[in-house]
Formats: structure tokens, sequence, C-alpha cells
């Protein structure tokens, strides 16, 4: 069965591009854009990974630390990658302390981000 | 009172004052109405370099033409002319500042004389200087850093859709010309935003002591690729035996990649980049130089290399020595950029064994607070994580 991605982000274009992109590559992809929507998402479908957004809402939120949060604590089998167009060292800590497995900074080339996530699902648990 | 008794209260007296006088730390002359010197202190002929025998009586100018003297001469100009105090801060060239004062006094017989009160104020000044940059640099990173990001989520929107359509449309060559400027261009742009993040990058430093060779190296590894492609060699010149210096290490390999970056792109192929190091002559600092092969500054850009934007490589950003200048300036240190004799660039930076020493320059006032400010990113150094997935911005 192929591996169930989820990919959080409140931008459209890149949700659809990451699904364009990943699909061929043998992904099942979903896509959502409020945290509300993906953690309803990841207590009902078994994913394999979690992309998401770091901030949904505005240049203060920090949704991506929520969704982090909340998948290790339901869904612990799911692999997390944090994307940031505000990347800080403080909230790579942060985030780190969390339990996220990678943290990318936007833009990222989806070549990267494929490879990231086929390295983290390989030596997935 | 006998005449001996009131002799000897006046020399008492005399010497008195002018122990007082020459104990003062700052220069402080009295002038006759003409101009002529009638007393000047101790620190006064240590700056001019005059016995009190060879100044007495004499005109101003047995004092020379330098500064502060200079200004003295034009303010007692302008003071014969009011007959008021008159006062200027002097800038030398390169180098002290001077608040210059000089005011009228009259004795009781109705004797006059002019006061002169000379302070090297350059301490101060530079001070005030780099605290009044300091505060519009960090306004103007806020905002820049703002920016930036701000541009960085629909760059990816734009960057990941290209990825997309590349992935797709990979067979269709007629699509590759218009990918490939695409691309080009957001990577330009990218590369542009990362800039303004490392220029606008708050003050404060995580201060940590580190081997120069060590600093010097991994600068060196982060650019040997780009030294590969552009055919150049790129030597460090290192002596094993070199004080630790006390920096952010993540900045002043940002220091060195830069100016190693900027004389790579600036060399012809099978040019040759050297790196140095060695301490100063005083021993409270470090000099670093980088020297290239290539065409070297205009003398006419000489002045204005370190301004943000401003550059004559085609593609480039023009913030690469602003940065380094910047990030210097952090460290209580210094950049200047000049030409070989012989032709290429020369880049010194000089930073101080430790932010805080004497004769280092100073830190920069909001420089110091031990831990970095978390709002921006940190470049992370691919020597520094490269095993791990949690990585940077893109190749």
């Amino acid at each position: 069965m192929s591996p169930q991605i989820l990919i959080v982000d409140d931008e459209e274009p890149i949700l659809s591009a990451v699904r364009e992109y990943f699909e061929p590559l043998g992904y099942g992809v979903d896509c959502a854009r409020e945290l509300e929507e993906a953690e309803a998402l990841l207590a009902h479908v078994r994913y394999a990974l979690l992309i998401a957004d770091l901030r949904l809402t505005g240049s203060q939120s920090a949704e991506g630390l929520e969704l982090v949060r909340f998948v290790r604590e339901r869904s612990p089998w799911t692999r997390t990658i944090l994307l940031t167009g505000f990347g800080s060292l403080e909230v790579e800590t942060e985030a780190m302390g969390r339990g996220v497995d990678a943290f990318l900074q936007k833009p990222q080339p989806l070549a990267r981000l494929a490879a990231v996530a086929e390295e983290l699902l390989r030596i997935s648990p | 009172m006998s005449a001996e008794t009131l002799q000897a209260l006046i020399s008492r007296s005399a010497l008195e004052w002018r122990l007082t006088f020459d104990a003062l730390e700052f220069p402080l002359l009295l002038l006759e109405m003409d101009g002529s010197i009638s007393r000047m202190n101790e620190a006064a002929r240590a700056l001019a370099g005059v016995t009190f025998e060879e100044a007495i009586h004499q005109r101003l100018e047995v004092l020379g033409d330098g500064q502060p003297w200079r200004t003295v001469l034009q303010l007692l100009a302008q003071a014969v002319a009011s007959g008021e105090r008159a006062g200027l801060q002097t800038r030398e060239e390169h180098g002290r500042v001077w608040d210059v004062a000089l005011s009228p006094a009259a004795g009781p017989d109705g004797h006059h004389w002019w006061v002169v009160v000379i302070h090297d104020v350059s301490e101060r000044v530079r001070l005030e200087e780099s605290l009044r940059r300091s505060e519009t640099m960090s306004a103007m990173g806020a905002l820049v850093a703002g920016v930036a990001h701000e541009v960085r989520n629909p760059l990816f929107g734009i960057s990941a859709t290209l990825d997309a359509f590349e992935s797709r449309f990979k067979r269709r060559t007629e699509y590759r010309r218009y990918l490939d400027v695409l691309k080009e261009r957001v990577g330009r742009l990218n590369e542009l935003m990362q800039h303004l993040l490392d220029y606008g990058k708050p003050a404060r430093l995580e201060l940590a002591p580190a081997a120069p060779r060590q600093v010097m190296g991994a600068a060196v590894v982060a650019c040997a690729p780009l030294a590969v492609r552009a055919g150049i060699e790129l030597v460090l010149d290192v002596p094993s035996e070199l004080p630790p210096l006390l920096l952010d290490r993540n900045r002043v390999v940002q220091i060195f990649q830069n100016l190693l970056e900027n004389s790579i792109q600036h060399s012809p192929a099978g040019g040759r980049v050297t790196f140095r190091a060695e301490p100063t002559e005083d021993g409270t600092a470090m000099r670093f130089t980088v020297e290239d092969g290539g065409p070297g500054f205009r003398p006419e850009d000489l002045g204005r290399a370190f301004e943000p934007f401003f550059t004559r490589r085609r593609g480039g950003t023009g913030l690469g020595l602003s940065i380094v200048q910047r990030m210097a300036e952090q460290h209580g240190g210094e950049v200047a950029a000049a030409n070989r004799p012989q032709g290429g660039a020369l880049m010194t930076v000089t930073l101080p064994l430790s932010p805080g020493a004497p004769g280092a320059g100073g830190l920069n006032p909001d420089g110091w607070r031990g831990r970095m400010d978390g709002r921006n990113s940190e470049r992370p150094k691919e020597e520094e994580r490269p095993a791990s997935p949690r990585d940077g911005p893109p190749p």
C-alpha cells in the first residue's frame, strides 16, 4: 500500500504543487489548510508522514507546533516535517523539543523535500 | 610678615597652581589677547610635542598646523572678532575627534586672557555613532526580516509549482528554456531574501572561544565547491599557533565565507585566492586578509564597497560586503577594502581577541547579550550538520 501523506499549508499553490509532485512518486496525498481540518484528518487516517507549515494564520501563529504535539500524542506512527519561511533557532529548538523529525526552510526544492520524506519513512519504526 | 615669608608663600602658591594645572589630563592653554602662549599644561605640551621653554611667549603657530591646533587658531580669530567664547568639534581625517573651546577670562587688574580647553572625545563620538547606527540597523533589520519572511512563502509557492511542472513535463523539451529562466530567477530572489535576513539579523551574539584556524577552515570548506567550479585555487595560510578568539562562530564563518565568495567570483579562472591570519602589532586583535588576483576595486568604488545594494557584479545582491561589515562591527571589529599594489583586491577584517578587550574598538553597544535572538534564521553550515535531514536552505 502506498504511504499516505498529509500536507498542511494555507497557500493553495503549495498544496497542489506538493500533491502533484508526490503522487507520481507513489504516495497518497491529502491536503489541509487549517489546523482543525488537519487534526480531524489525522484522527481518522493513518498517515505515514505529515508535512506542515509552521504558520497557518498569520505572522505570529505556530499551528505547525500544535500539529506536531497532536501527532506525538494521537498518531505516534506519523513522521513529521515542519516547513517555515520564518526559521529561527528558538522555533527549531521548540519543534525539536516537541519531537518533530525534520525542520526545513522555505523555499525548498521539492526534490529535497521528497528526499527527506523518503529518508524519514525508510528509518520509520 | 617678612619679605622672605611672603616670597615663600608666593612660590608655594605658584607651585600648587602649576602642579594642579599639569595634573589635568586634558590640554589647557592660557593665551594672551594677541594669541601668544602664556601658559600651557603638561597634557598640552605632550600633545604638541614641545617643551615649556619652546612654547612660552611664542605665537600659537609654534604648536604646528595639525589638529587640534588648527582649530584653536581658527577659534582665536573668531573670538578676537566677537570678543566672546567660541567652541568647535573637529575631526581629523582618519582619527581623533576634538572638542575645542576658547573663552575670555579677565584678571582684577583688567588684564585679559583666552583660556583654551581641549578634549579628546573620539571614544565618546565613536560610541554615539555606533549606537545610532545600531539603532537604525535594528529598526531596518526588523523591517527587512519581516519583508523577507513574507516573500519566502509565495516564493515557495512559485518554486514548488515549477518543480511540479518540471516533474510532470520533463520530456517536453520546448518548455526547458522557460523553466530554466524561471528557476534561475527564483534562485536569485531566494538568495536575495537570505542576504536580507542575514543583513537584518539582530546584533545579539552568541560568543564562545574559537581557534582562528578552525573558523577559517570552516569557511574555506564551505566555499570549496564554488572555487572548484570557478577554477580558483583557495590557499589557507595560517600560523599553527594563534590565540583563540571570543566570537559568534556562525557569523564569523559567514564573514569569511562572504569575503572568499566575493574574491572567487571576481577572480579569473586559474587564479588564486589567499586567506591569511596574523595577530595585530599590539596583540589585542587578529587580522584576517583575503587577497585575490582579480581586477580589484575601481578607485571611485572603494568608498562604497560596503554600501548596501552596491555591486558591479551581474547577479550580485550587493549585500555580501555589507553583511561582512555589520557582523564585524557587532564583534567590535572592522573591515577595510583596498587594492593590492600588484593588482587584485585585498580585504582586511580585524577582530578583537575578545569583543570587550581594550584597544579593540569596543563592542557594538547592543552587541553583547550572550544569547542570540531567535527571531531570525541561522543559516546552518553544511560542514556542521552533515548527516541530519534537519537542514537549512536548499543547496
